[in-house]
Formats: structure tokens, sequence, C-alpha cells
């Protein structure tokens, strides 16, 4: 993400929209990446990004630690991200509720059959599906992001040790997967 | 360091470049004498090369102009709200008891106004009265009939 200059963010805080474009020009790609890896869904991503940035319009002028202006704005994306995602799966969850009473659906559909997948992005997608929003959001900080372990505390607003399990129960559940043939080619 | 020690720092510190020298040290030694540890660096290192591949995907291009009207009709929505809210003030609708509780207050007022009024009148009504009742006790005072009951009994006492 790119650095954006204090007095960008103080005019953006004053209500001036070309300097908040400049502060979205600088995040957005960070934002919208995220939120895509979290909810697996370019529509929800698209929304989340929305949310982020008008959440983020109406709370800057209240916001005084302009110092930890990027650190919020990640807090800010993973919470809304994880929320979405939360959302939408207790809609596609009732929606397949009531498609399996109607027998539209074919049984035993579950989301680690649907990974088996061939290329790079598909298998990216399958193995995040895998994981639930907590440990996804780590991997997905660290891996894709490059975040360090601290710069993940801060964000997630959890202890050292919590992001050093979380990533390694993660990886644990992955290889797993992966030997039990959930995911096509990951090992 | 056990094969299991090895293995949770190959899961995390290690393969996420935290571990320092000597961690390091160590676990290349035991990688380069366990096949089994190697074996789990082998598959830890691929599921990463998956990631570390991921493409970051352009952001789209309504999203800008999304936000921006948003925060231009909220910012418009606050603009107009004062007069908004002096109209809508002035032409809601009002409850019928609302409306009673006014009607009454005006008619005690009106009632209470016209009394205050009125009062302030009466000392010149008594006026008026009083001197007519001077003007009849000063005559009475000089006509002995008026005070004459027609019986004798005065003459009695007197």
């Amino acid at each position: 993400m790119n650095d954006i200059a204090a007095d960008i963010l103080e005019r953006a805080a004053c209500g001036e929209i070309e300097a908040f474009q400049q502060v979205y020009k600088a995040t957005s790609g960070f934002v919208y990446n995220v939120a895509l890896r979290i909810t697996q869904n370019s529509a929800d991503a698209e929304e989340v990004t929305q949310d982020v940035f008008m959440k983020i319009y109406h709370s800057l002028k209240d916001f005084r630690q302009r110092s930890t202006f990027k650190t919020w704005l990640y807090r800010v994306t993973v919470n809304t991200a994880i929320n979405r995602y939360r959302k939408t799966k207790r809609e596609q969850k009732d929606m397949l509720d009531y498609d399996s009473l109607s027998g539209v659906l074919p049984g035993g559909s579950s989301a680690a059959e649907g990974a088996i997948q061939s290329d790079d992005e598909t298998r990216l997608r399958a193995l995040l599906n895998i994981l639930n929003p907590e440990f996804k959001t780590c991997l997905v900080l660290r891996e894709i992001e490059g975040f360090s372990y601290q710069e993940i505390a801060a964000t997630l607003k959890i202890p050292l040790n919590t992001v050093r399990s979380r990533l390694k129960r993660a990886r644990q559940i992955l290889l797993e997967a992966a030997r039990k043939g959930l995911v096509k080619d990951v090992v | 360091m056990s094969c299991r020690k090895i293995q949770e720092l190959l899961k995390s510190d290690y393969l996420d470049g935290q571990a320092n020298q000597r961690e390091k040290q160590f676990i290349k030694e035991h990688l380069a004498r366990c096949a089994p540890c190697r074996r789990l660096e082998e598959d830890l290192q691929a599921q990463q090369a998956i990631f570390k591949k991921a493409k970051r995907m352009p952001v789209p291009e309504g999203i800008w102009q999304n936000i921006r009207q948003g925060i231009v009709s909220e910012e418009l929505k606050q603009n107009s709200g004062i007069l908004q809210r002096l109209v809508d003030y002035l032409f809601a609708p009002r409850p019928v008891f609302v409306l009673a509780s006014a009607f009454t207050i005006v008619i005690f007022v009106t009632v209470f106004i016209t009394l205050v009024l009125q009062n302030r009148q009466i000392p010149g009504i008594f006026n008026g009265t009083g001197s007519d009742m001077a003007i009849y006790s000063l005559g009475g005072e000089n006509d002995d009939s008026l005070y004459s009951l027609g019986t004798n009994i005065e003459e009695y006492f007197l």
C-alpha cells in the first residue's frame, strides 16, 4: 500500500473529496484484494470496498491518531470483509437448505469436494475456501500481503503468539486437506 | 530439539523468516538428516508458492464513482436537512389529542384574559353605585317618612 502524506489525510478529514480520492487511490488496491481473498466473491469484495471507504470518510474527522491510519484501515477492511463473508455464507446456507429440500442440487456437494481445481488461481481459492475466516485472514495478510507477525497482531488486535498459532494451524489444515486429496497438486 | 518442535517452527517462524540465526542453523542441520521433516518442509514450500503466485486484481472502475456519489448525496441531504426539518415540523400531521389540548389552552387563556379585563372595570361600577347610594342616604336624612313603618312604636321609644 502506498504511503499517504499527512496533509492529504488532514484535508480528507476536513471533507475535501479530492484529497479523499487520493487516499482511495493509495489504499483501494489493498482493500479490494484483501476483501476479495476473504469473501472469495468479486461482488462482495466491491461492496466491502465501498463500505470500508464510506466508513473511513465518516470517521476520518474524528480519527486523531493519523500515524496509525494504515493499521486502522487494515482493521476496518478485515472486519468488514469477515462480516460480509459470514453474511453471505448464512444466505448461501439458507438458499442451499431450500434447494436441498426442493431437490435442485445433487447431494454431497461440499466446499472441499468442489475444491479440486487445476490452475494456480483456482487452487488458491480452493485452499482459502477450506479455512475459517480467522485462519484465512492471517494467511492472506502474511502470504499475499506480506505482513509481519507484528503487523498482523496489530491489525487483528490479537497477541503475537496467537498470530503464530493461527498460521501454524492454517498451514496444517491445508496440508491435511491436500494429503486427503481435497486440493489437487498442492503437495 | 525433537522433530515435533522442529515441525512447529517449520510451519511458522522458519517458513516466515522469523526464526533467528541459531534456530535456522539448527533446523537446517536437522533437515539434512531427517526425511519426514524434510518432506514437511518441501510441502510447506509448495503450499507457500501458491500464495506467492497470487495475482493482484485491479480495482473495478465503478467503485470510486459509487463512493463519490454516496458522499455527495449524503452531504446534500445534510445541507437541506435544517430547512426540511422546519417544513416537516410545520406541516406534519398532528395527533387529535394535541390539537384538542391546544384548543383547550387557547379557550382557557381567552376566558382568563376576559375576566381580568372585566375585574379592572368593577371599581368604576362601584363608584357609580356608591354615588347613587350617597344621594339616596342624604335624601333620607331629611325625610322622616322614609323611616316610618306606619306604626306608633317609634313614638313610644322616642
